[in-house]
């Protein structure tokens, strides 16, 4: 049995398909590619892959990330290979290679955001809302909607004016413990500065270990 | 701004984007300026649903196989999206190229189903071309339709230039070769509407002129401009040779049948006698079992399904089934791929048969036994006795099944209590039969469903005469059916009346229908076939206001001689045959299928498939 970590980029319009959607989609491509994966066993034998987190939909990303297993061991570079040429648009494999780390490794992820619109409005919003004493957001969780600060959740946050906008990069809590989708300070932005017209796009750039370095 | 980008704006606050991205595996892009004929594939319904059906895969790729023509698809926009679209003026678009529906030469409708006609106003409507034909004057944006309803689509002559009656796949390539002419030479939209009128299977409702009577009822219809008297619809003469796609475009999202679709015939033998698939669709022609291997294969490599679905109308019907079975279970057995044969009947579903299609996933089991009683089932010609029920389910638990569901008509002709109470008796006795079986798996219990759905006279079958049950008859009925349950085993589905006494209407309408549906269109009528959509009352204001009683299409019987609104269109079914059908149902007569007995309905004229075949 070989394990396989495939990093893949999602962009365009590629943003659109859900996390669901995408593991099918994996899915097919593998029997496409004719990839001897491992069947779970059971009353419904399906392809394994698991991905290690789910990416919201309408982000773009250049580093997601899904393991599975083979039943014959192929070099990587051919399952990299294999993969690209059956994968639809939008959707790229970067990378095939032998696991490093478990997926829990995950801790932090870092995003580059532009904020497409008045750049000045959108700074000065910056400005004042990062300066805040607390950044109260409602998130999601398991008890239902819960008020939370997510100032101090913040790893790492700049931002500067660029082309017709302010391009912003924000390295995040994520991962299976912990984890901040940049909607909820992105959102509250939008809303509480009434930057209707701004439009935003994330992109997913990398995601990170404990040490700061990129998962593998 | 292009449409991608607008749509950036929006996409994000809709329900499944994907549905309007496109982009998926296997869509086909050309570049524009290298055709000279653009065909806006349009499915007039969802886009779960549109790419669901394998009649726009065929044509899709059948029309982009030929240099010079690029075909795109078009779906309707749901509720939210339209919302957005109709607030940031964003045209209905083209998946592949993204740009409006006003772009296309040909702008085509598959007519799947009377209650998706508001959709196809709608969607021209959204894609900013006049609804009305007469608005519409050039050669570019002709509005074509095909499909099952073209068989009477007398209620949508308003709106579409041309209608295609029979089989696409010749028929389409005659008539765009000729638009493709008619183009170059310059022609006027009448010219060229007049020489298509030429080509065998195409309808142009221009060219013929019908007259009422004082009671509402049809006086004549003349053909005119050289037009042909009667239109005969396409058959395809040799399955074997016809085009199948190698591919299939694969959604993101889950849509309805997300799986490889094989073809096994076309046509059925057996003459149900409330079928119209049963008489439209004739002569029953069959492709060979080597030819479907080599499509099932193509289909798997180059989608990654994980199933194959063997369709027809009557998928055990088919003589090389089990051969074909065979074969492709040596292949599709290592690759983990299942195959789904979702059309069964009673009579002939075999211990082997179920082996094999569970031989990888367990599916669950339908049956359509139709009617409650043998009586009725005699009288509908569904032969299918009561004993082929029990053994069939009989198998079935056997085999480890503890669901079946049974498919059941309400008002149908001749029906009587006696008929509904034989439903939920039938049900009561395979409830009975499971907890009968030594070999029943300990503490499971079954569950029988019986889905119960209100019969519709359609054209071109024995009970096209026949008037449909009023409303208030249909809700008693249910309602009977409703209390006549007692055992928690069993499960009843039923629908609202209404949709299909509307179903009935359009099925048989004629064109005066046509102000009705624009009416209806206009009040905001669309996605009928959707309980949460369908709106009855505004229906009732569109047929009031336009001064037409709609139970004179659904409620009337239609005397034997009448002229029929589509009685100048000849699908190949003579009307002797039906009126004889017809009283044979009263005497409770039931006709041999095709194979067993020619019944000389008309079809064996073209000398093909089963008409030809040693009996």
């Amino acid at each position: 049995m070989q394990n396989v970590r495939i990093f893949y980029e999602k962009t365009g319009r590629a943003k659109y398909i859900s996390h669901l959607d995408i593991n099918r989609c994996f899915q097919r491509a593998i029997r496409r590619a004719n990839l001897p994966i491992w069947y779970t066993e059971g009353f419904s034998p399906h392809p394994y892959i698991t991905f290690a987190l789910p990416l919201p939909l309408g982000f773009e990303s250049v580093c997601e990330c899904l393991d599975m297993r083979l039943v014959e061991e192929w070099p990587y570079e051919k399952i990299k290979e294999a993969l690209n040429a059956v994968l639809p648009e939008g959707l790229h494999v970067t990378q095939a290679a032998q696991p490093q780390n478990k997926p829990q490794a995950i801790v932090r992820a870092l995003y580059q955001i532009t904020l497409t619109g008045d750049s000045a409005a959108i700074l000065h919003a910056l400005d004042s809302l990062l300066c805040q004493e607390r950044i109260l957001v409602m998130k999601k969780t398991k008890k239902g909607l819960q008020e939370m600060d997510i100032k101090p959740h913040i790893v790492e946050c700049t931002y500067q004016e660029c082309g017709q906008g302010v391009q912003m990069m924000l390295k995040l809590p994520a991962g299976v413990n912990e984890n901040i989708n940049p909607s909820l300070l992105l959102n509250l932005l939008k809303e509480q500065y009434h930057l209707q017209q701004m439009h935003i796009s994330v992109l997913k750039l990398a995601v990170l270990d404990e040490k700061g370095q990129k998962f593998s | 701004m292009k449409i991608p980008e607008q749509l950036e704006n929006i996409l994000l606050s809709v329900q499944k984007p994907a549905r309007y991205t496109g982009g998926e595996l296997n869509s086909i892009v050309k570049d524009k300026r290298e055709v000279d004929l653009r065909f806006a594939f349009c499915f007039p319904d969802t886009y779960e649903v549109g790419m669901s059906h394998l009649g726009m895969k065929i044509l899709y790729s059948l029309l982009n196989a030929q240099k010079g023509i690029w075909c795109e698809r078009v779906f309707a926009p749901c509720a939210d999206m339209e919302q957005q679209m109709r607030a940031h003026h964003i045209p209905l678009f083209a998946l592949e190229s993204m740009e409006p529906l006003g772009e296309f030469d040909i702008i085509g409708f598959t007519l799947q189903y009377e209650m998706s006609y508001t959709n196809i106003l709608n969607m021209l409507d959204l894609g900013g071309i006049p609804v009305l034909k007469q608005e519409r004057s050039g050669l570019k944006n002709l509005v074509v339709a095909g499909g099952p309803c073209a068989c009477n689509p007398e209620p949508l002559v308003d709106f579409v230039d041309v209608f295609f009656l029979g089989e696409g796949e010749e028929m389409n390539l005659e008539f765009c070769a000729l638009y493709r002419q008619a183009k170059q030479q310059g022609l006027g939209k009448a010219e060229f509407l007049r020489k298509a009128a030429q080509i065998e299977g195409i309808y142009v409702p221009d060219l013929y002129e019908v007259c009422y009577q004082e009671d509402g009822t049809i006086a004549s219809i003349t053909a005119k401009g050289g037009a042909p008297a009667k239109v005969r619809k396409r058959i395809i003469k040799d399955l074997d040779k016809v085009f199948f796609p190698k591919n299939f475009v694969v959604p993101y999202i889950d849509i309805v049948h997300d799986r490889a679709m094989l073809e096994v015939m076309r046509g059925c033998i057996r003459g149900c006698r409330f079928c119209q698939a049963g008489f439209i669709y004739r002569p029953n022609r069959e492709k060979h079992a080597p030819v479907l291997e080599r499509d099932a294969h193509n289909l798997c490599e180059s989608t990654g399904y994980d199933e194959i679905s063997l369709t027809s109308l009557s998928t055990s019907d088919f003589e090389e089934l089990e051969p074909l079975l065979d074969n492709l279970l040596t292949w599709t057995q290592p690759k983990k791929i299942s195959l789904a044969l979702p059309s069964l009947r009673v009579d002939n579903f075999s211990k082997e048969l179920m082996q094999r299609i569970e031989s990888v996933r367990k599916s669950s089991l339908t049956f359509a036994p139709e009617a409650g009683t043998q009586r009725l089932r005699d009288a509908i010609n569904k032969n299918v006795t009561e004993d082929e029920v029990f053994r069939t389910c009989k198998t079935a638990f056997e085999g480890g099944y503890t669901n079946v569901k049974l498919y059941f008509m309400l008002g149908l002709p001749t029906e009587t209590y006696e008929d509904l109470q034989g439903m939920v008796d039938l049900a009561q006795k395979i409830v009975d039969l499971y907890y009968s079986l030594p070999t029943r798996q300990k503490g499971k219990g079954v569950q029988v469903t019986i889905s119960v759905s209100c019969f519709v006279p359609k054209p071109f079958t024995p009970f096209q005469y026949e008037p449909q049950d009023t409303r208030e008859q249909l809700q008693e009925k249910q309602q009977f059916l409703l209390h006549a349950i007692k055992s928690k085993k069993i499960r009843l589905n039923y629908h609202d009346v209404s949709t299909s006494f509307l179903e009935a209407c359009f099925a048989k309408g004629d064109r005066r229908l046509a102000k009705v549906l624009y009416k209806a269109f206009q009040k905001g009528c669309k996605f009928d076939g959707w309980d949460d959509q369908f709106r009855y009352d505004l229906w009732l204001e569109a047929f009031a206001e336009c001064g037409i009683d709609p139970t004179f299409y659904a409620n009337r019987r239609i005397p034997f001689g009448e002229i029929h609104p589509w009685s100048h269109l000849d699908y190949m079914i003579s009307e002797k045959f039906l009126q004889s059908e017809n009283q044979k149902a009263y005497q409770s007569l039931t006709t041999p299928n095709c194979k067993l007995k020619c019944s000389n309905c008309g079809a064996a004229s073209e000398k093909r498939g089963v008409c030809v075949a040693k009996r």
